[in-house]
């Protein structure tokens, strides 16, 4: 049987459904066995070399790039799995969808992060704006509010054992049903 | 004419390493650098998300900031929350309890570091072909140890498990404490390994001894740079990985501040806001921000601390001073 190939990707997340994975241990050295990594941040690939099999994404879209990759993710993959809660469903970044009596909720972060402290040097008052900065969207959004998404696993972050059982079954071409107890929204 | 418009190299995205970023070299009329820049893409916003947050809530949002450390964010803030819950001392089984987690954290990231990101290029050197510069390559062609590093990383994120409930975003620090204790059973399995650990950390070390000693020339001018240096120390100025003062020192080892209560960093330490990376520049107030920048990490621990109490950790400090 011929190797699958597999691309991954951390958009909007924290890399902490890519460390889930290498929490799988000494299966790293079994899942080498039945498949080749396609572009990563684990690896050197910075793209696709050819199309894949399967398409990991952890995190979801917070900025323009993030969309412009999940595409390519979906152009190149097929099948697209979202993994984790950020990318299912936003996570943790889509508290600044809705900040309670703001009306402009990601500008109230960029100024608290940004603006007007004693703890900040900030002469001009700018808020990072350079061309090689991603533009932020209006709000985050998860993977399949942007394209089609074949599967998701849900968890922050699904620990390494459920990415482990799911990926068998993804690698024979089957789409896990998740037991009860194997959903967890943390 | 020639034209005038500068040239800009980007590398994007950076893999391999703890972050999202990407890396611009712009260049000159004459293609020399100009400039070289590392620029952070990611923008979230927690300094917003907490205001107005339940404060149990803090330490388990703000962990969330990183997959890899979550365990220093997140014992952090419940360092803040002890502070407003009034807790100025932990009980003793709290704080050991803390200790192990983050220590666990540090071992796991280190490995992750070592063997999982860096060891490629150690082993197989900086040009090798892309497709081997990876841990997958690192386990065809050196299995056993490769074997090791995932071994070591699996070893700390499973005292991460045992302190905090999960390999990574646990809940284990709450304002004021932990919420669960260590079993002696798992005390004792954990204990079990730890001389393997340890012979298993010296031979990476011995790894990494050996690098350095063949590839002298290499090492002392490839990103080789003089700077400031921060870490927390304890009050006899020994390295400690959870708690201390604040110890700052220059390039030459002279000291810029010591004993400085953590919870005064804003007296001196402060942020510069750049319009290329959503990443602030901290700087030393007292240097400004063109020199006052600072290293912090493993290096910036060696550099800050007076002495290290764990054994054989001197005699380990020495051998490397003197390469």
């Amino acid at each position: 049987m011929s190797k699958k190939r597999i691309a991954t990707v951390s958009l909007a997340g924290c890399f902490g459904c890519h460390m889930s994975l290498l929490d799988i241990d000494e299966r790293l050295i079994e899942l080498l066995q039945c498949v080749e990594l396609d572009c990563s941040p684990l690896n050197d690939f910075k793209k696709f070399t050819r199309r894949c099999d399967i398409g990991l994404i952890e995190g979801g879209c917070c900025n323009e790039d993030n969309v412009y990759v999940l595409q390519e993710f979906r152009r190149n993959c097929e099948l697209l799995v979202a993994v984790g809660q950020c990318a299912t469903m936003g996570g943790l970044p889509v508290m600044r969808n809705a900040i309670m009596h703001g009306e402009d909720p990601l500008r109230e972060c960029l100024d608290e992060a940004y603006m007007g402290s004693a703890k900040v040097l900030n002469p001009d008052n700018q808020i990072p704006n350079d061309p090689a900065l991603p533009l932020l969207l209006d709000r985050v959004y998860s993977c399949a509010e942007v394209v089609k998404v074949d599967y998701q696993i849900p968890g922050c972050p699904p620990s390494g054992d459920l990415l482990w059982s799911v990926l068998q079954s993804l690698l024979k071409g089957e789409l896990p049903e998740l037991d009860w107890s194997q959903i967890k929204y943390d | 004419m020639k034209s005038r418009k500068t040239r800009v190299i980007e590398i994007e995205p950076l893999t391999r390493v703890e972050g999202h970023g990407k890396v611009t070299v712009h260049l000159d009329d004459e293609y020399k650098v100009s400039q070289a820049r590392l620029h952070i893409v990611e923008f979230r916003g927690f300094e917003r998300f907490i205001r107005g947050r339940l404060l149990w809530e803090v330490p388990v949002i703000v962990q969330r900031l990183c997959g890899i450390c979550p365990v220093s964010h997140h014992i952090a803030a419940a360092k803040a929350m002890d502070m407003i819950v009034g807790v100025d001392q932990l009980t003793p089984t709290a704080e050991k309890i803390r200790r192990l987690m983050h220590y666990g954290q540090v071992m796991q990231s280190n490995v992750l570091h070592f063997f999982h990101l860096s060891s490629p290029d150690l082993l197989f050197g900086f040009d090798a072909a892309p497709q081997r510069r990876n841990i997958f390559a690192v386990i065809k062609e050196f299995p056993e140890l490769a074997r090791q590093g995932i071994l070591m990383r699996k070893y700390g994120q499973e005292i991460i498990q045992h302190t905090a409930g999960k390999k990574i975003h646990g809940t284990g620090a709450i304002p004021g404490g932990v919420n669960k204790n260590l079993p002696l059973k798992t005390r004792d399995a954990l204990l079990k390994d730890v001389d393997q650990m340890l012979s298993w950390a010296k031979n990476a070390l011995e790894i990494a001894k050996n690098y350095t000693l063949e590839h002298r020339s290499l090492v002392e001018t490839f990103a080789n740079f003089k700077s400031n240096y921060l870490s927390l120390v304890r009050t006899d100025g020994a390295l400690d990985l959870y708690h201390g003062d604040l110890r700052a020192v220059d390039a030459g080892g002279n000291t810029i501040f010591d004993q400085v209560d953590y919870r005064r960093f804003n007296d001196y330490l402060m942020e510069e806001v750049r319009p290329w990376s959503y990443m602030k520049f901290p700087f030393i107030k007292s240097l400004g921000n063109l020199d006052g920048w600072y290293r912090v990490g493993p290096l910036a621990r060696m550099n800050t601390g007076l002495c290290f109490t764990t054994t054989g950790s001197m005699k380990t400090i020495r051998s490397a001073i003197a390469i």
